[in-house]
């Protein structure tokens, strides 16, 4: 099955006028910034307008409040009952310390069993470490993982407790697209990546790679330096065919859900490109 | 010129009456997510919507993200804050965030009072009293209609 995440940092006419293509998607998430539209309102939003299954694109309750989140469950559950599911994550840490809040993920674990003790809800956890993949795959019953390398995935999958619904999701575009998608497509990528855990660094001998780029996070003339491993690594693109052979490798190893983030659904050729692939895919 | 009928919510109603209404109320409450709620009212029943009565213990940040959200779903989105002393930090903080969020439309900001609130900070007052003479936009929670207001909360439902 196919996801898609979108982010509230386009005008809610771009959303509207990229419905056709979000139709597509089995799955939309919503992503959290602070200096973005609000997903409370995205979400359900995309639920009046599509028929897709529509969740946050991991919220974190540290900077919402977890009595906040609840009640955005049992209002959207209200009116959209199992169409809403929850993805919930401690946040980005560069806006957790902004605030200084101090995320844990044992207040997630409670949180994610008091929710699923209540309520008939779905709820899908963000996590990249070892221990934060162990933990919260023996809650929930879904995780996202962060990563589109397959040796990457094998080794988060190796760390789950139970059999649970497993997602891929990382940055991705169809290639050739123009230089400012293609740019904002290295950066995320750098976002993610040093966004990693160290027990996922050691575990790949990164730890180097990730000071190095780290340094460099905001001047992309120097980022540039180390995008083939950016791209490679940390992203869902190429063009057309090599999309398609990359969903067939994430099907081989066990994935249940590919999700296509940032910035793709800023880029109208990719995205039109994408959903006609994933359209075709669904038809056979 | 018609005054504008407005109907409050306390809890989550789905009655065929709220057509009958140019604004739907939502009072910020524990009973629902008083933003998420707004936004279904406001796809649903093609309505205005406000939220009434803005938690302070919300995070600025989050009251801006929500409200520059539906701002661009609804025709005319006011959030209210009952006012009060060190109110005016907030506020400022809350308009601070809405600039930072790349937007089309923001909201308009009202104070819950009966008594004078500074103009420069809030663009119109929700009140009960009769005889608020103010020069700014007024919003009366009240029964019966009278003369000078903009819109007329005039019925409250949970």
């Amino acid at each position: 099955m196919f996801g898609i995440n979108i982010n509230g940092d386009v005008p809610i006419d771009y959303i509207k006028y990229i419905l056709k293509y979000l139709r597509a998607f089995d799955y939309i998430f919503v992503g959290e910034n602070i200096n973005y539209k609000h997903p409370f309102v995205i979400v359900p939003y995309l639920l009046e307008n599509t028929r897709s299954k529509v969740s946050t694109g991991i919220i974190s309750p540290f900077l919402n409040g977890f009595d906040i989140i609840e009640r955005f469950c049992i209002t959207l559950m209200k009116f959209y009952r199992d169409r809403f599911f929850l993805s919930i994550g401690v946040g980005d840490f560069r806006a957790l310390a902004d605030f200084n809040l101090k995320p844990s993920i044992n207040k997630i674990i409670q949180f994610v069993l008091e929710l699923k003790k209540k309520y008939f809800i779905k709820i899908f956890s963000a996590a990249s470490g070892k221990v934060s993949i162990r933990k919260l795959s023996s809650v929930s019953d879904g995780i996202l993982l962060n990563f589109s390398n397959e040796e990457f995935l094998k080794w988060a999958m190796k760390h789950m407790r139970k059999e649970v619904i497993k997602a891929c999701y990382a940055p991705s575009l169809i290639l050739p697209d123009n230089d400012k998608n293609y740019k904002r497509l290295v950066i995320s990528a750098a976002y993610v990546f040093t966004g990693y855990p160290k027990s996922f660094l050691e575990e790949f001998s990164l730890k180097d790679k990730y000071e190095d780029i780290k340094k460099v996070l905001n001047d992309y003339s120097k980022l540039k330096l180390y995008e083939k491993f950016l791209i490679e690594n940390f992203t869902i693109s190429g063009n057309a065919d090599e999309v398609l052979d990359k969903i067939n490798r994430y099907k081989k190893i066990g994935i249940d859900i590919i999700v296509f983030a940032t910035p793709i659904y800023k880029s109208l050729k990719s995205l039109k490109i994408l959903s006609e692939l994933i359209s075709s895919i669904n038809a056979f | 010129m018609k005054v504008r009928r407005g109907l409050l919510i306390k809890k989550i109603y789905e009655g065929k009456d709220l057509e009958m209404y140019d604004r739907i109320w939502i009072m910020d409450n524990d009973s629902y997510e008083a933003f998420t709620y707004a936004s279904i009212i406001c796809m649903r029943y093609n309505r205005d919507v406000g939220i009434f009565d803005v938690n302070l213990s919300r995070n600025p940040w989050q009251i801006a993200s929500l409200s520059v959200a539906i701002s661009e779903i609804c025709n005319d989105f006011i959030i209210s804050f009952r006012y009060r002393r060190g109110i005016e930090r907030k506020i400022e903080e809350i308009r601070y965030y809405m600039k930072q969020i790349r937007h089309v439309k923001t909201p308009r900001i009202f104070a819950i009072s009966d008594n004078s609130v500074p103009k420069n900070l809030f663009d119109g007052v929700i009140t009960r009293k009769k005889s608020f003479e103010d020069n700014i936009s007024k919003i009366l929670i009240s029964k019966d209609f009278h003369e000078g207001f903009d819109e007329i909360i005039c019925k409250v439902i949970g």
